[in-house]
């Protein structure tokens, strides 16, 4: 009984939840992060034996914005990840 | 048959014996008399009883005068007992001040052992000086405990019910006047009582017990009430209850999965559609379930109600000032032991459950343990909430005892390390049990990266494939000289 009581004091007194980005903001994020990311993907699929670094310095942004496009795409259909 | 001399003078002997034990006073007819094994500290001066028998939940609402008669010691704990048998069947107990209406605190007692009683300790606001009195009312809900007698009705017949009970409250010290009052919902068809001594009034819906005189502690009876009820007896023989909450979303997401029984007297032949449609008056005075009624978040959105087969569209919303009120229909009517099943869910926003405690990373989230349905029992409950990922020091806290609280992992939709679950199965809840259940957890900021990152490293492991095989060669044989 007591227990509850004091998480009680303790839930009432702390900040409400904040997301850490607007809701609104997720479909718009989702199709420009997922088009960045296959131009990346594009890019890099399209050239023909470049070096390493040319291939590093496209697919690493393309995967690391195709993965924040996909977690979005996931919340703004209602798929809440 | 005839009597033969032999068989005459047993039956007299018994007539004799039984005359003389009904001349006898009425606590002393049982022979062994249960002790009281608690301090005997306190004396009640006048306790009331009401067995509210209106709904097919009972409420037994006792409220005692007790006085302190310890010579000089303050005293802090009344003990309340229960009968053993009626373990399962107790679902609920509260206790208060009855005049200042303060709320006190019941706990199940665990010092003083008794095969026959489950002792529970009331604790006192403040301390009792000798010789005062306070006034304490307990209130406790039993559920399971009223049967259907006859067992089979008809489509549109009343039903009618047997309750067995203690025409005295069982209390753990004497008490020098106690009265119990007991109230039906129509008009009471028949009482037995049993000692036959035991004073007995029966007033249209009422039967008055007593008042009796110089009751030992632990007295106890039978007596018996009929009495007609209509209505269901509606009984969640299991509800699941999954709360998904995502930070990245700032969604709570709940579904609710039921099965559910109408307990009432059974139906007598089979169901007719004709007779039902045709007499509406049936309808209101027979037990069929027509629907259920159950509140959630004002906030909710995509709100499903579907079963096995698909959607179930005899639904409807209504809202609220402060919550929407949820009807939803099965797809046909439950009479007595019809049972069906089908699960809710909605989606709901976050910042109204959840809170962070500030300056540290821990989250306190505060969410309804079930959702109430009036008068509905519900047997088995599991409660099953799903953190965000990266959640960790997990705990869990009710305000009542529950059957077990788990911990562990469940994997879902884009999970590395998966995501911490509570587990909470619980038995034997009515509609008071819908209440807080918290759950505090640490979540770092850096936490939110994980899916994102999980998501890009699936990919950097499929474009590194192919950097490195783009680069290998497979021809066979050796190179040739272009020309």
């Amino acid at each position: 009984m007591s227990a509850t009581s004091e998480l009680y004091t303790a839930w009432s007194t702390g900040t409400p939840f904040t997301a850490p980005l607007p809701e609104s903001a997720h479909p718009v994020l989702a199709i420009s992060t997922l088009t960045a990311g296959l131009y990346f993907a594009a890019r890099y699929g399209i050239s023909q034996k470049q070096s390493i670094a040319f291939d590093l310095a496209n697919t690493i942004p393309s995967a690391v914005l195709l993965g924040f496009g996909i977690v979005f795409l996931f919340l703004s259909v209602g798929l809440y990840v | 048959m005839r009597l033969t001399a032999t068989t005459s003078t047993l039956v007299a002997t018994i007539i004799a014996a039984l005359s003389l034990t009904s001349s006898v006073h009425a606590e002393e007819f049982w022979s062994e008399k249960d002790v009281s094994i608690v301090p005997q500290t306190f004396k009640i001066t006048n306790l009331l009883r009401t067995l509210d028998l209106s709904k097919p939940i009972i409420r037994e609402i006792t409220s005692a005068a007790v006085q302190n008669i310890h010579t000089d010691q303050n005293q802090t704990d009344y003990y309340f007992p229960v009968d053993q048998a009626y373990s399962d069947n107790l679902s609920f107990i509260t206790a208060e001040n009855r005049k200042t209406k303060e709320v006190l605190e019941v706990t199940k007692d665990d010092e003083f052992y008794d095969a026959q009683f489950q002792y529970y300790r009331i604790k006192l606001a403040t301390p009792l000086p000798p010789g005062e009195k306070v006034q304490i009312t307990v209130r406790t809900s039993l559920t399971n405990i009223i049967r259907a007698f006859p067992t089979h009705v008809g489509q549109a017949e009343k039903q009618k019910f047997i309750f067995f009970g203690n025409p005295f409250a069982l209390t753990a010290y004497p008490a020098t006047k106690q009265k119990t009052t007991v109230i039906t919902p129509n008009n009471v068809l028949e009482v037995h009582e049993h000692p036959e001594e035991v004073d007995v009034v029966v007033k249209n819906n009422q039967v008055i017990l007593g008042p009796y005189n110089d009751v030992n502690s632990l007295e106890h009876g039978i007596f018996e009430v009929q009495y007609e009820m209509t209505g269901a007896v509606p009984h969640i023989r299991s509800l699941r209850r999954e709360i998904e909450v995502s930070q990245w979303g700032n969604n709570l997401a709940v579904e609710e999965h039921y099965n559910f029984v109408n307990r009432g007297a059974e139906l007598k032949g089979q169901f007719s559609r004709i007779d039902y449609q045709r007499n509406p008056m049936g309808i209101r005075e027979g037990n069929g379930v027509l629907g259920f009624q159950t509140k959630i978040p004002k906030l909710a959105r995509d709100i499903y109600y579907r079963d096995e087969i698909g959607n179930i569209s005899t639904s409807a919303i209504a809202h609220q000032p402060d919550h929407i009120q949820l009807m939803l229909k099965p797809r046909f009517p439950l009479f007595g032991g019809w049972n069906t099943t089908w699960y809710i869910g909605y989606n709901t926003p976050l910042d109204g459950y959840l809170r962070k405690v500030t300056g540290t990373d821990k989250y306190i989230l505060k969410v309804p343990a079930i959702a109430p349905m009036p008068d509905t029992t519900y047997e088995d409950v599991e409660i099953r909430v799903v953190l965000p990922e990266g959640a960790k020091n997990v705990k869990a806290v009710l305000p009542y005892e529950v059957d077990e609280i788990e911990y562990s992992t469940t994997k879902t939709y884009m999970d590395s390390a998966g995501r911490s679950t509570v587990t909470i199965l619980a038995s034997n809840l009515i509609e008071d049990h819908a209440q807080d259940l918290f759950i505090e957890y640490e979540f770092s900021q850096t936490s939110y990266l994980t899916k994102p990152l999980a998501a890009a490293t699936m990919l950097m492991a499929i474009y590194a494939t192919s950097i490195v095989f783009s680069r290998l060669d497979f021809k066979i044989g050796g190179s040739t000289l272009k020309k």
